[in-house]
């Protein structure tokens, strides 16, 4: 804050209005293509009319329809328990990850880099879909397993929230690897001279003082994965052979199967308004840490 | 010298602008896209407008009846639609908005050759084919291919199926399952949601991606639940690997609407659309071509395409048809009970 804090006193009238002009651009689109989508989203929320449209009565229906369903609040709560499993493995898988090419000196670090980071080049449904191959009951797994006779049936690792869990942890992996490598800026191997010099083991070091060092490039990888994986919805759909119900895929269905366009929209500012609560009390928590 | 040429090539291009006006109107028609839109312009269209050379039929494949209706929803106001071919139950929903115009005998003739059920809401939305749920069978992996809806629950299918519920496959599912167990589908779907669950531990996928055909074609299964036109299609395209196996205890057609769009600036070249549309000679022409199960009374079909489209004779005797504005009551409460009562536990 104090970095950019500085600078920013500096700023003269003429300044000011430079500045002004140079934002107008984005905000303007940012305003078109964000804001009022979403302004739209939550009056379609209270809509009387089942297509959404603007005119017409206000009504709180959906909100209860949504909120007093014992169903939504279990997709809710799988959605919930989907993020956090999400979030956990896809940090500690990339950690030693993210670590590793922090503290690498080989001058093959920005080609590791770059090959870490590469599966974000393929889009996320392609990745499903071979993940889909890798874990179907034909799939590479199960094909191996049955042709060294360890089993006969196929064992059932898609079409179902291990299929999803293991789909979304990897494709979401780049991005807190991402993450964690702008996170660990306080890194420093001076320290760890300094503490394994003074007699510290190499165990000791890293709990000490890489661990803790870390820490936040490590909770803002989890939260982005978290962020992430709780809207996600084309992985669960297709990775979850249907039996996967987050709140991405009931707004989906209630949108464009059963066509009840409010309920979608009002489920949408649940799913929107939920989350950003677990975002703001993480933030806070995080800069609790930091301080 | 550049003036003139100038001014005459305006001329030109005025007058040749006011004679493409006076001899055609464009009539936008949006309808389902991939191999019906391919056969729908070849055999309903381009026939149309060799018979009227005044009308030029625009069509707009659309992904599905939901993206339709969004957009028809936006252009109330103004439509550039004219005609909207949709699923009955979207088209039911529509008519709650006042999203189509009502069609009368008088302009549209051919409407007294539809049966009752076929002219919904007061003519305003009329059914002119109708696509069967099929149960879809890899010829090379299942040697005795079903011939019941009950043989889905056959313990050999274990985890070889999928049943893509979650949508009207679901909602025409219920009523086939209920008369096997002899209940009407307007007093209790209990019975059809028992009869689901026995068949759906079965099921290795509710959602088949990318879709009910490729998985039969691929082998990821044996057995899957979809609509015969497109079996059909892929049964002769794709190496015969995908059979097509109508159960015996016949079935129900995904029904497709025809529909005016209200405020349509083109209301008469879009009605004499529709009549050509609805007329016997169309709709036995489609038939033959897509395997879409005919509406028109008048239409006569060949045992051999009947066959195709409905099964074998007795699965014909057994066709049923639903009174569908009744079914857009319970359309998305079915498919809750679907997805709570069935998919949710298996």
């Amino acid at each position: 804050m104090s970095a950019t804090g500085a600078p920013a006193q500096q700023i003269t009238g003429s300044n000011r209005f430079m500045l002004l002009i140079l934002l107008v651009p984005g905000l303007l689109a940012l305003m078109t293509t964000f804001l009022l989508p979403m302004i739209w989203l939550a009056r379609a929320s209270f809509s009387t009319s089942s297509m959404a449209a603007f005119g017409g009565g206000m009504t709180l229906e959906h909100y209860h329809a949504a909120l007093t369903d014992p169903f939504y609040w279990k997709v809710a709560m799988n959605t919930l328990s989907l993020g956090v499993t999400v979030s956990f493995f896809a940090v500690i898988l990339s950690y030693p990850i993210a670590l590793f090419l922090t503290r690498s000196t080989s001058r093959w670090r920005g080609v590791l880099t770059a090959l870490a980071v590469a599966p974000l080049l393929t889009s996320a449904v392609v990745r499903t879909y071979g993940w889909m191959v890798i874990l179907g009951d034909r799939g590479v797994i199960n094909g191996t397993l049955q042709a060294l006779s360890l089993t006969t049936d196929p064992v059932r690792l898609s079409n179902n929230t291990f299929g999803a869990t293991v789909a979304l942890v990897e494709i979401l992996m780049p991005y807190s690897i991402l993450a964690m490598l702008a996170g660990f800026g306080r890194l420093n191997p001076q320290l760890e001279e300094a503490a394994s010099m003074l007699g510290a083991s190499k165990l000791r070091v890293f709990w000490r003082i890489i661990l803790p060092l870390s820490l936040p490039g490590i909770l803002t990888g989890a939260l982005l994965v978290f962020v992430l994986a709780i809207s996600a919805f084309v992985t669960p759909r297709l990775m979850g052979g249907g039996r996967v119900f987050v709140l991405g895929t009931e707004v989906f269905q209630e949108a464009t199967v059963t066509l009840n366009w409010p309920l979608a929209a009002a489920l949408s500012v649940v799913l929107l308004a939920l989350f950003s609560s677990v975002i703001v009390i993480y933030q806070r928590a995080l800069r609790r840490l930091e301080a | 010298m550049t003036k003139r040429l100038s001014l005459s090539l305006l001329a030109l291009l005025a007058a040749s602008g006011a004679a493409h006006a006076q001899d055609k109107t464009p009539l936008n028609v949006v309808g389902f896209s991939g191999v019906f839109a391919e056969n729908y312009e070849k055999f309903i269209i381009a026939p149309f407008e060799a018979a009227h050379p005044d009308i030029d039929v625009i069509y707009q494949p659309s992904k599905n009846s939901a993206e339709t209706l969004a957009l028809l929803t936006l252009q109330r106001s103004d439509p550039t639609v004219d005609v909207a071919l949709i699923d009955v139950s979207v088209a039911i929903k529509a008519n709650g908005e006042g999203l189509f115009a009502t069609l009368d005998e008088a302009s549209v003739p051919n409407l007294a050759d539809q049966p009752d059920w076929a002219r919904i809401d007061g003519d305003k939305s009329i059914a002119f084919s109708q696509d069967n749920l099929t149960i879809l069978y890899n010829t090379e992996t299942v040697s005795e291919p079903p011939t019941s809806w009950t043989d889905l629950a056959d313990p050999k299918y274990k985890g070889k199926i999928a049943a893509k519920l979650a949508d009207t496959r679901g909602v025409i599912l219920i009523p086939i399952l209920n008369k096997i167990a002899g209940a009407d589908y307007k007093d209790s779907i209990d019975p059809a949601i028992e009869l689901m669950n026995q068949f759906a531990p079965n099921v290795s996928t509710w959602e088949p991606a990318p879709d009910c055909y490729a998985v039969v074609q691929s082998g990821e299964v044996d057995l899957s639940i979809c609509w015969n036109g497109r079996s059909q299609y892929l049964h002769d395209t794709q190496g015969g690997i995908i059979g097509v196996s109508a159960p015996k205890e016949g079935s129900i057609g995904q029904t497709n609407t025809i529909n005016l769009v209200e405020g349509s600036a083109h209301a008469d070249a879009a009605k004499a659309f529709i009549n050509y549309a609805l007329s016997a000679e169309a709709q036995a022409t489609f038939a033959e071509q897509s395997f879409y199960g005919p509406v028109n009374s008048k239409v006569e079909l060949s045992p051999e395409i009947a066959e195709r489209i409905y099964g074998s004779p007795e699965a014909q005797a057994a066709q049923m048809s639903l009174d569908w504005p009744w079914i857009a009551t319970v359309y998305s409460e079915w498919i809750q009970r679907i997805n709570r009562e069935v998919i949710a536990f298996n």
